[in-house]
């Protein structure tokens, strides 16, 4: 891929293995320094086999799901592109018509060919061109009664095919064009397939002007000329499909191929598109536009704004900023050309022109826009690749936002593992230290063992992420279920360098922050085995803090004075020196936190608030929510100084504290998405990665709420338990234990929680899709099929005439038009495209699609405002497409938007005007009303109606394209609705001439809502991987437990806990950990998706929250199970125990 | 005449593999009256704990057998050992071994909830336990806020809170200076005077051995 995380990809695989190789030098030289070291640290691992198995499986996840995002990525990416590739041949670019024909295909004079053969012919990058005609049409096996409504059909040039593409029929023999005799086609292996056709039978083919039998001649390998993919193709030499449509000296594509194969043509694109673009570009006319746009101050207006969508919209910024350059510099070249000559420039730039005041000159270049191109040119190689690329990046940020709460669980557990080490060997550590060892070799020997983990764990992550990558992507092409489209398994070096090192260094940072957490030890303490509180340290004087904090503002400075100095070894300070971009502001803010001392609240206040002040000022919804969030912080901690100065038992005062830090952050983190609206100005979104991080925070109060109140929590469970007179001795400890070491309790709360807080938005939003269920008609409009047929074959007459009416309650039809559409008074006063579908009146009488808003002006019902329509011809109402929804997954949607209507906004609004007009057609816009909005899952189930779309009596698209618009979709409802699926097979046979493509409405949202759930349970287990990271971590905390708990096992048996009192002990308090961390999970879950559910409701009417019972009892069921098998072993091995070799232990 | 409540017949215990087998007890034959303290004395490997937590059915043997009040230990299976130390034992031991998690009070009544008895009846006993070692204020604090001979006496209130017939106590005052030593002799001995409970007591202390009923010497695995 190109962009991983927003970097380039290769740079970043390089940064990140010349970071790798830093790292492995430089423990590389402590470990030659001192070799003992290494081996204290490392001999742990072979030692205690099954801990040192369960830590790498915890600690691999994070590479794992680094490695499967981007596997997925690469397969997604390699595929598309190879389809793309396959399906274009030779093909780099394709010269179309200009695109002023409203339905059907556009045909151009054969003359245009000559004219680009002969101006091409001194370009040395353009290796050959063939003229075609390409359309749809249907064809059928008559003997075996198969149809295709709507083949490709290809009318190849048998001249220039030659030069052009090998074509091969399945024998792998070479096949010409001109070889093919009077009715005589190619078909590709797909035709065979589909309609079941071999070479030497007879295939129909229909056109408006009747059937037509053909002989088929071969077979012909799929790809290239012969139609890549799975698309079942027809070849036919040029003239003779020409005849056949009555279209002599006709074609509708121009395909070029660029000199030299894959990367190089690609590399030639853009040079070749410029050429041809400028070519086919009327340069008088484009010469005119230049002048026009260099007068009035226009390239310093389009300079402004350019700057102003740097933000929102990069590609349009950079464009209106090339054109000013070129305006400016009066550089009149194929550069401004290629800008001025794409449509959607033009329209932008007489949006600009209009909001400036420049109507006259918008009027001008209005007027020129028809008569600039000639022929389009569209650069289908390089944008399919494109396009691989943009949904390769978005499927692999998809995947890394939902594999992030794994990768920090992964990353708690490895602080977690540490902890657990350092408890473990704080005696032999101490001892360590009161013989010499200074505190950095504890650091050094905690890395060592660290990388050794992190290491093994990276290679096994790799391997597993690769693996599961390539697992995933199957399944996901199972459930998207196309034909056309085929996965092919692809893991390119630069992803697996970069999830192998990303997971390494991950997995490193955070080995090195718990190595000097552990290493943090008091002597004494540690040998006696005391608390800290013994021993606390009398806190530096105020002047050697503001001195320590004077040194690291000047942090480099510092560095290189003590190197000269050879204060605190040179090596050292020379290394912190090389690593001064993290040093320098962690030691500033450490020592701004020591300097403040008590009253270190002030700190994160004063950055909360210049974070709420930016975020308002800027209206920037992550800086003012981050900002919240601190400022909530801060007065919780107010509130420990506070409970520090005046109340004297340190447990209430930190139980005070605690509540009051975690509860507020918690609510600032909960609040409803829209609570300051009121107050102040929208913010911006705060973009897909905030997601995480504000999980994160979210489970992170709610564990230190949890933690901070643990005395509550034992005096409810005790009285709870204490009914249950057989388990009450083993209660009392196994909840004892696990909340005396709260921090470690904590950690692992935290895990369970984080990863049950995605699992249950998963599960609770899936519910409320599900309205679908209950009210199907709200997206299929109570119609039960749904029909298309092609534009080039219209159905002649009433549909109606043909079909035994009987059988039908509503038979209703729909014409489609592009158009162009703009606010009449709004801020969106640029054109952009947009569809129009004009209903008969039978649908507007008919249709069950209910609005997300409408103007109560015009009715008080969804059904009154169709029939609103039915009255008044300027009358229309949009999808819910106009309003922008900041998806930020989505590809970027350029159709019209409207700025009178918000997400989320009441059902009532207040109509408004726009201006529509017939595509790329200089004509008086019409004037009309939007009334009503309808919902977005109205426009859900296949009613093509992904950009904006409006919907209109009939007859307004005839007046908008000035010309007869056929109907092309038609919607029917069945009287008897369980036929619809038969009977969509029946209107295909009747409408075949047409090349009608039926679909049962209900059945295609069965199956896409069968296909959205499995994409849910996909995300959903891939985000349940964490689980595998906490249940490895309760392994280990048990595998812990029992060794730090020997001798207390032993005092438990001779005081009479029986063996199977000792294991049950052990699991009920890993359940007892898992059941907390359920517990915040599901919380904190519920609570989000609620959040979630109040957006969704506003747009969903409806909509009921709802919490799956079963499922969350299934998914508690299984999270139970795998901890107290995780724990099983250990709890085993404890209960085993012999009393006396128990209290023996040390 | 008072009962015999503790004896072993030839009781043989090795530890290690079969190549370097170490016979720590060698064919003891010992026997305990009810009330009586009894100390076990000896140098440091004798075999003095193993003989402890041989008695105590914390440790198996390897051969002859061990009686308590009447039961053949080599007779009961796990679970009955467990039930025998739960109603009839109570274990001081030299490093105290309270729960580190449990306050006072909940380490002294822990032996009762073992044993069936509710939360109430169980905190109420412990707290009247806790009171007779002169403990009761420092009911709700944790092992780590407890000094030395403090822990002492709440393992001493622990294991006499069931009212064991038997108390085994390994090297109760080995922690302790010598005014906690004499303290918690004291203590015992009172508890045993008022409720006629058997005390067997490891220990090196030549004044815990000198408050004693009867000494048993150890050498070597055997009795001298």
């Amino acid at each position: 891929m190109e962009k991983v995380f927003g970097l380039p990809a290769t740079e970043l695989a390089l940064g990140m293995t010349v970071f790798l190789v830093v790292i492995f030098l430089i423990i590389g030289i402590g470990a030659a320094r001192r070799f003992i070291l290494v081996k204290m640290g490392s001999r742990n691992i072979p030692r205690r086999k099954g801990q040192s198995a369960l830590i790498v499986i915890g600690l691999m996840l994070s590479s794992a799901i680094i490695a499967t995002s981007l596997g997925i990525g690469d397969t997604v990416r390699y595929s598309v592109r190879s389809v793309a590739l396959d399906f274009l041949g030779p093909t780099d670019e394709i010269i179309k018509g200009p695109g002023r024909q409203l339905v059907g295909e556009e045909y151009f004079d054969f003359a245009e060919f000559r004219n680009i053969e002969q101006v091409s012919k001194g370009n040395k990058d353009i290796e050959a061109l063939l003229p075609l005609i390409e359309i749809n049409l249907p064809a059928s096996n008559d003997v075996l009664e198969l149809a295709e409504s709507n083949m490709r059909v290809r009318g190849v040039d048998g001249e220039y095919s030659d030069n052009y593409d090998e074509l091969q029929n399945m024998a792998g023999q070479t096949v010409f064009i001109n070889s093919l005799l009077d009715n005589e086609i190619y078909i590709n292996s797909d035709s065979s397939e589909t309609l079941k056709l071999q070479k030497g039978d007879q295939i129909s083919v229909y056109t408006r002007s009747g059937k037509f039998e053909f002989l088929i001649r071969d077979v012909l390998k799929n790809g290239g000329l012969a139609g890549g993919g799975r698309n079942p193709y027809i070849l036919f030499s040029l003239n003779e499909l020409q005849e056949l449509l009555g279209k002599e000296g006709q074609i509708t594509n121009i395909l070029v191929s660029n000199t030299g194969d894959g990367e190089d043509s690609l590399k030639l694109s853009e040079d070749v598109t410029k050429f041809l673009r400028s070519e086919l570009t009327n340069t008088d006319v484009a010469t005119k536009m230049f002048e026009i746009l260099k007068g009035n101050g226009i390239p310093q207006i389009l300079l402004v704004e350019s700057n102003d969508l740097k933000q929102t919209d990069k590609e349009t910024s950079e464009t209106l900023s090339q054109l000013s350059g070129h305006l400016t510099s009066n550089d009149f070249g194929e550069d401004f050309v290629k800008e001025i000559s794409d449509y959607q420039n033009q329209l932008t730039l007489l949006g600009i022109l209009d909001k400036s005041g420049l109507q006259e000159d918008a009027g001008k270049i209005s007027a020129l826009s028809p008569d600039l191109t000639v022929l389009r040119v569209d650069d289908q190689k390089s944008d399919s690749v494109r396009l691989a690329e943009t949904v390769a990046t978005g499927v692999t940020t998809i995947f890394s936002i939902f594999g992030s709460f794994s990768i920090m669980v992964g990353m708690l557990l490895i602080f977690l593992v540490f902890v657990l080490l350092a408890a473990a060997r704080s005696t032999e550590l101490g001892m360590a230290r009161a013989v010499g060892l200074k505190r950095r070799d504890l650091v050094q020997l905690f890395t060592f063992e660290g990388t050794i983990y992190a290491f093994l764990a990276a290679i096994v992550g790799t391997v597993v992420g690769v693996g599961l990558s390539f697992g995933l992507v199957f399944i996901l092409q199972d459930l998207i279920d196309t034909d056309n489209f085929v996965i092919t398994p692809y893991y390119s070096v630069v992803s697996l360098l970069i999830s192998f090192s990303s997971g390494l260094i991950l997995t490193f940072i955070t080995v090195v922050f718990s190595a000097y957490r552990a290493s943090n030890l008091n002597i004494v303490v540690a040998i006696r085995g005391l608390k800290d509180e013994f021993v606390k340290k009398a806190p530096d004087p105020l002047a050697k803090k503001a001195k320590d904090f004077g040194w690291n503002v000047i942090f480099p400075v510092r560095q290189l004075v003590w190197i000269v100095r050879g204060t605190g070894g040179r090596m050292r300070n020379f290394v912190l020196l090389l690593l001064f971009p993290v040093v320098w502001p962690i030691n500033i803010l450490t020592s701004l936190f020591s300097l403040s001392g008590k009253h270190n609240y002030l700190i994160p206040g004063i950055f909360s608030l210049l974070l709420l002040v930016s975020g308002i000022t800027t209206e920037t919804g992550a800086s003012f929510s981050i900002g919240l969030i601190g400022s909530a912080l801060t007065v919780g901690l107010f509130v420990r100084y506070l409970c520090s100065k005046f109340i004297k038992d340190l447990e209430t005062g930190n139980q005070i504290a605690g509540t009051l830090e975690g509860g507020l952050v918690l609510i600032s983190n909960s609040l409803p998405f829209d609570f300051f609206n009121r107050w102040m100005a929208d913010l911006s979104e705060p973009g897909p990665w905030f997601w995480p991080v504000g999980g994160a925070i979210s489970t992170a109060a709610a564990v230190w709420l949890l933690m901070s109140n643990t005395r509550i929590l034992i005096a409810i469970l005790n009285l709870i338990l204490s009914r249950f007179s057989g388990l009450r001795a083993v209660t009392k400890t196994a909840i004892s234990y696990p909340m005396a070491a709260k921090f470690r309790t904590g950690l692992t709360v935290a895990m369970f929680g984080l990863i049950i807080f995605t699992l249950m938005i998963f599960s609770v939003l899936n519910g409320i899709q599900d309205v679908t269920t209950e009210q199907p008609q709200r997206v299929t409009g109570g119609y039960d099929i749904k029909a298309t047929i092609t534009p080039d074959l219209p159905i002649t007459g009433d549909v109606r005439a043909s079909l035994n009416m009987s059988d039908f309650e509503v038979v209703s039809g729909a014409s489609n038009v592009r158009v162009e559409v703009k606010e009449f008074e709004g801020e969106n006063n640029t054109y952009k495209g947009a569809k129009l579908v004009s209903l008969e009146d039978e649908f507007l009488d008919s249709t069950l699609w209910e609005m997300a808003h409408f103007d109560p002006k015009y009715g008080s019902t969804d059904r009154e405002i169709w029939q609103a329509l039915m009255s008044d011809e300027t009358l229309v109402v949009a999808n819910a497409t106009i309003i922008p929804s900041g998806d930020p997954f989505g590809p970027p949607d350029r159709s019209f938007k409207t700025s009178f209507i918000e997400s989320g906004d009441l059902k009532p609004m207040d109509s408004f005007s726009i201006e529509m007009k017939k595509r790329r057609s200089s004509s008086d816009p019409t004037q009309l009303t939007v009334i009503g909005v309808i919902e977005r899952l109205a426009s859900g189930t296949g009613f093509g109606a992904s950009g904006a779309t409006f919907y209109s009596p009939l007859s307004l698209g005839s007046k908008i394209a000035q010309e007869d618009v056929p109907l092309d979709t038609f919607y029917f409802s069945l009287k008897d609705k369980s036929g619809a699926s038969n009977y969509s097979q029946k209107l295909e046979k009747i409408f075949l001439a047409n090349g009608m493509n039926a679909v049962s409405l209900l059945d295609r949202l069965e199956e896409e809502r069968a296909t959205s759930n499995a994409f849910n349970k996909l995300f959903q287990g891939f985000s349940g991987l964490g689980l595998v990271v906490g249940v490895a971590a309760i392994g280990v905390l048990s595998v812990r437990a029992v060794v730090e708990r020997r001798q207390s096992i032993g005092v438990l048996r001779a005081i009479g806990f029986r063996s199977s009192m000792i294991r049950t002990q052990f699991l009920i308090e890993s359940s007892f950990i898992t059941l907390l961390g359920i517990f915040v999970g599901i919380c904190l879950g519920i609570l989000q998706s609620w959040l979630i559910f109040l957006e969704i409701s506003k747009e969903l009417e409806g909509a009921k929250f709802s919490v799956p019972i079963g499922e969350v009892g299934i998914l508690i069921g299984i999270t139970i199970i795998a901890s107290i098998l995780a724990s099983v072993i250990p709890a085993n091995e404890a209960s085993k125990t012999y009393p006396a070799e128990a209290l023996r232990y040390e | 005449m008072p009962e015999i409540v503790i004896s072993t017949e030839n009781l043989h215990k090795f530890y290690g593999s079969r190549d370097q087998k170490v016979h720590a007890l060698r064919g003891l034959d010992i026997s305990i009256e009810e009330g009586e303290i009894v100390g076990i004395m000896g140098p440091s490997g004798c075999g003095k704990t193993t003989l402890l937590n041989c008695l105590s059915g914390l440790d198996s043997f390897d051969d002859g057998n061990i009686s308590i009040q009447g039961s053949t230990l080599t007779d009961l299976n796990d679970d009955q050992l467990s039930e025998l130390r739960a109603k009839k034992m109570g274990f001081v031991f030299q490093t105290y071994n309270m729960l580190p998690v449990l306050t006072a009070v909940e380490n002294v009544e822990l032996p009762l909830l073992v044993s069936g008895f509710s939360g109430k009846e169980a905190r109420s006993k412990a707290l009247e336990k806790l009171a007779e070692v002169e403990l009761e204020e420092w009911q709700h604090h944790l092992p780590g806020e407890l000094s030395g001979g403090q822990r002492q006496r709440v393992t001493l209130a622990r294991a006499l809170v069931n009212d064991p017939a038997i108390v085994w106590a390994d090297e109760p005052t080995g922690n302790l200076d010598s005014e906690n030593e004499r303290l918690i002799m004291d203590l015992l001995i009172q508890l045993n005077k008022e409720n006629n409970q058997t005390f067997v007591i490891v220990t090196h202390s030549d004044y815990v051995g000198g408050r004693t009923d009867r000494i048993i010497q150890m050498k070597d695995g055997e009795v001298v």
